[in-house]
């Protein structure tokens, strides 16, 4: 045994070690959760391995992008050099590890063929299990691959994969912000903690609906009625930085283990997506006045114009006390005028009062 | 004369009928606004968490404003057919100061119906959703209210945040700092559920596949009944005001020519 570990320490890609020509990829089916912050899905390894892989186990190694490279195979799952715990200090760490059989070849009809990668959160800090499949720490660009081992060592490797990149969650609130890749290690950001990239906000007519500018440093709630400054003062800063590491910490080893087993379970996702980094964020300033809100509010205030122009003349002419001009309504007894006719006229036209 | 006491009769009667309408209007808007400030919706924590509820407030005016003129019309009524000077002009003082209220109420509804754009509901939505600590006391009941109202809205609406269940991917948030993504992509209220009210496949909905969770955004039905409110209240109280300004300008008429 000891020879062949050296001799396959010394030569890497030795004759023992199979290189298949599969590249893993993400899955091709339309989910959800394709890639998140600290999951993403691949495609299970169906018909990639060989009969020659029988007895051995298939594991998913993943590494960052950029130490690929230095992935060495000799190293066995489960021991420290592959761990999740010490991932990324460590180039890489093996998960996932099943028997070739549940990988059945071709696959079941109706089978959903994922690998989640970053379900398991319970053992994320458990030093006890290794081979983890704890959520990624941080956005990437990640590789991957799957590796045959058995207890002579590794049998076949596949290639490695395209970089996969996870998905980054901007702040909601500052406008224009520029593009800048936020520390990684932090994972949960939260817009207190933005650091000053936010550009300060002109204040304008401070309406109470613009929280575009509420998220810098320097807004402490200049706005009468800013929902959002409340949030986003430089004072909270330091307090909200240390409460998040400590949750972070507790949420590892508090939550309890939703994601299922290692194992070809859930169905896995296909290749990166580019991360949610761009500049713009949401502006919340209302848009201009819709028209139906013109009209209304200007044909109300010339029909009041109107009336109460009316009422002033009407006390005006009230007032100056006018009597006798214009017809008189009086009370509803009509006032009759007799007319007396005489004999002369009777080939007059009847009178009409 | 018989033609002038005709004419006056009638012009009396177009006067009763003109405040009959307006008292049926005015108890009829009254109503209206009850049942919006009833908030049968259930989407007013929204809106008072923003500090925007001013469609509310617009609400609250239009009920006292129909109360008073259904009272003024049978004022109106009474001082018409008695062709009381001092009554009628009561009646007409009283009523322009009705009409400034209805129309500051309109004006209100119909400009803050602008505000309803999906982006302050996302930004409150990610700021108070499941945040756990408070400022204060009311940012603490607020926050809760938030939460309450959006865990609501996407059960009862089968919905997910705003635009999507991507929403709480995309940005940073209170309930991403709460809850890790691994097992949280998104809330597990997004997620589709059984009669007993537990995710049909916690599984699935963590991955997103479809018919396990509800993959479309709650806008629709959080600016669905706040339009139909902002508007119902602005057009309505605006159609009232169209037909008391001809009733009140032919009751000034009237009244400049009664003597006394």
């Amino acid at each position: 045994m000891l020879p062949l570990l050296l001799l396959l320490v010394t030569a890497p890609g030795a004759p023992g070690l199979t290189s298949i020509d599969y590249v893993p990829t993400l899955t091709n089916r339309t989910l959800g959760g394709r890639t998140t912050a600290s999951t993403f899905v691949l495609e299970q390894p169906r018909c990639v391995f060989g009969d020659a892989q029988r007895g051995a186990q298939i594991w998913l190694v993943v590494a960052l992008a950029a130490a690929a490279d230095r992935f060495d195979a000799s190293a066995a799952p489960g021991t420290p050099q592959l761990a999740f715990q010490t991932f990324p200090n460590n180039t890489a760490y093996a998960t996932l590890g099943t028997a070739l059989a549940n990988y059945p070849c071709p696959p079941r009809p109706g089978d959903i063929t994922v690998l989640r990668v970053g379900s398991e959160t319970a053992c994320r800090d458990d030093p006890e299990r290794p081979s983890c499949n704890g959520p990624l720490p941080g956005p990437g660009p990640y590789r991957v691959k799957f590796v045959a081992w058995n207890q002579s060592g590794p049998q076949a490797e596949t290639q490695w994969s395209e970089p996969i990149t996870l998905k980054i969650g901007r702040a909601p609130c500052c406008r224009r912000l520029p593009a800048q890749r936020r520390d990684w290690s932090l994972l949960q950001l939260w817009p207190g903690l933005q650091p000053s990239p936010c550009a300060r906000q002109s204040r304008g007519t401070a309406a109470r609906r613009d929280c575009t500018h509420s998220c810098t440093e320097q807004s402490h709630g200049v706005i009468a009625r800013g929902g959002c400054t409340r949030d986003c003062t430089a004072g909270s800063h330091g307090r909200l930085h240390v409460r998040l590491h400590g949750m972070i910490a507790r949420a590892g080893s508090v939550l309890p283990g939703w994601g299922s087993p290692s194992g070809p379970g859930p169905p896995s996702f296909p290749p990166v997506s580019p991360p949610a980094q761009q500049a713009d964020n949401l502006p919340v300033m209302a848009g201009g006045r819709s028209t139906g809100m013109i009209v209304l509010t200007s044909l109300l205030s010339i029909l009041f114009a109107i009336l109460l122009a009316c009422l002033v003349a009407l006390l005006a002419t009230w007032s100056s006390d006018s009597c006798g001009s214009g017809v008189i309504f009086s009370k509803p007894d009509a006032v009759t005028v007799k007319r007396y006719n005489t004999h002369h006229v009777y080939d007059q036209p009847a009178a009409r009062l | 004369m018989a033609k002038d006491d005709n004419s006056v009769r009638i012009f009396q009667g177009l006067l009763v009928l003109g405040n009959v309408v307006i008292g049926m209007c005015g108890i009829a808007l009254t109503a209206e606004c009850i049942f919006f400030v009833s908030d049968p919706h259930g989407l007013y924590p929204l809106l008072e968490a923003a500090e925007n509820d001013d469609i509310y407030a617009a609400a609250w005016i239009g009920v006292f404003v129909g109360f008073a003129l259904f009272s003024l019309s049978v004022l109106g009524i009474i001082g018409v057919i008695k062709s009381n000077k001092t009554l009628l002009l009561v009646y007409i003082i009283l009523m322009l100061i009705i009409y400034a209220f209805e129309m500051a109420s309109c004006i209100t509804a119909a400009t803050h119906r602008d505000f309803l754009t999906p982006n302050p509901f996302l930004k409150q939505m990610l700021e108070r959703y499941q945040k756990l600590e408070a400022d204060n006391n009311n940012d603490k009941r607020m926050s809760e209210e938030v939460t309450k109202t959006w865990n609501n809205l996407m059960l009862q609406n089968q919905c997910c945040g705003v635009h999507g269940p991507s929403d709480w991917q995309k940005y940073a948030s209170a309930f991403r700092s709460m809850y890790s993504d691994a097992d949280y992509p998104w809330p597990h209220q997004c997620c589709v559920m059984d009669a007993r009210g537990s995710p049909v496949n916690l599984d699935g909905c963590k991955l997103g596949v479809p018919g396990y969770y509800n993959s479309n955004g709650c806008y629709d039905a959080i600016s669905g009944p706040m339009n139909r409110q902002a508007w119902g209240v602005a057009w309505f109280g605006f159609a009232i005001l169209c037909w008391t300004f001809w009733v009140l300008l032919g009751t000034m008429f009237y009244w400049s020519r009664i003597e006394y």
